[in-house]
């Protein structure tokens, strides 16, 4: 019966489908402290979308902070080493 | 010097540092290649040119092994062939930038006041809200309009997570700077 087996096909898909939701809601800073309460998949979805929006904007606007510091100070300065340091504590 | 070691329990820590050294050199060229006396609109371009250097840099960090590294690699790289002179990524001709490598400040469109309506949500299908905002979602990930609804998700948790290191050493630099 292909009607049946295209049934449990699109089945286990949306099992899959659910788990890489709920997972992608554990990334989310705003969703994840809530873990009783159960989150819409398009509500994921959708915050999950304005996340990478705003880490985009951030990224920006480092670029430009970033830019404006490279004038007044010498790159050489940070070596590898200490941002290991401080990357890793 | 020491060599960068990744720590066994924690593989995302290894491509954030690899990050780190890349976008490190990166700027280290860009500071030699800096004007001696810089105009506003230099400093865009410059700004614009090291956002792109930090899109580059996160990509090889990753290398091919995920579809949206493969993704920003090819449409930069694309952008490289057509100015082969430009070490950075200057962007002297307007190429069409997906907005997944994040959109230039324009100035702002008034948007439309979409008063949210119980009643038309009520309307709306549950599945058309999330077809819309998988879309939405393919918009944002780099490759991500070829890509199925499963290698769309787990594509795009590896991207925040990327995305999330990536901020977090461009936070830390800007911070030793200051």
């Amino acid at each position: 019966m292909s009607g049946q087996k295209s049934c449990r096909a699109s089945n286990l898909n949306e099992n899959e489908i659910n788990d890489l939701v709920w997972r992608l809601q554990a990334l989310l800073p705003r969703l994840n402290r809530r873990t009783d309460s159960r989150v819409s998949v398009s509500k994921i979805l959708k915050e999950t979308c304005s996340h990478i929006k705003k880490l985009q904007k951030e990224v920006e606007e480092l670029s430009e902070r970033v830019i404006e510091l490279m004038e007044s100070a010498d790159i050489t300065e940070i070596d590898e080493e200490s941002l290991r340091r401080l990357l890793l504590h | 010097m020491t060599p960068i070691i990744p720590t066994a329990n924690n593989p995302a820590s290894a491509t954030k540092l690899r990050f780190a050294r890349r976008f490190l050199r990166s700027l280290s060229k860009m500071s030699k290649t800096r004007p001696s006396c810089p105009s506003s609109i230099c400093v865009k371009k410059r700004s614009e040119g090291l956002k792109m250097a930090a899109y580059w840099c996160m990509a090889r960090s990753v290398g091919s092994r995920r579809a949206w590294s493969r993704a920003i690699l090819m449409k930069l790289s694309r952008g490289r062939q057509q100015h082969p002179h430009h070490h950075n990524f200057s962007m002297k001709r307007k190429i069409r930038r997906p907005t997944w490598l994040g959109k230039t400040k324009k100035k702002q469109k008034k948007k439309r006041n979409i008063t949210c309506s119980s009643s038309s949500y009520d309307d709306e299908d549950e599945e058309e809200i999330m077809k819309r905002q998988t879309e939405k979602l393919r918009e944002v990930v780099p490759g991500g309009k070829l890509m199925d609804i499963c290698s769309l998700l787990e594509e795009t948790a590896h991207f925040v997570t990327c995305l999330a290191d990536q901020v977090h050493v461009m936070q830390t630099i800007a911070h030793r700077y200051s």
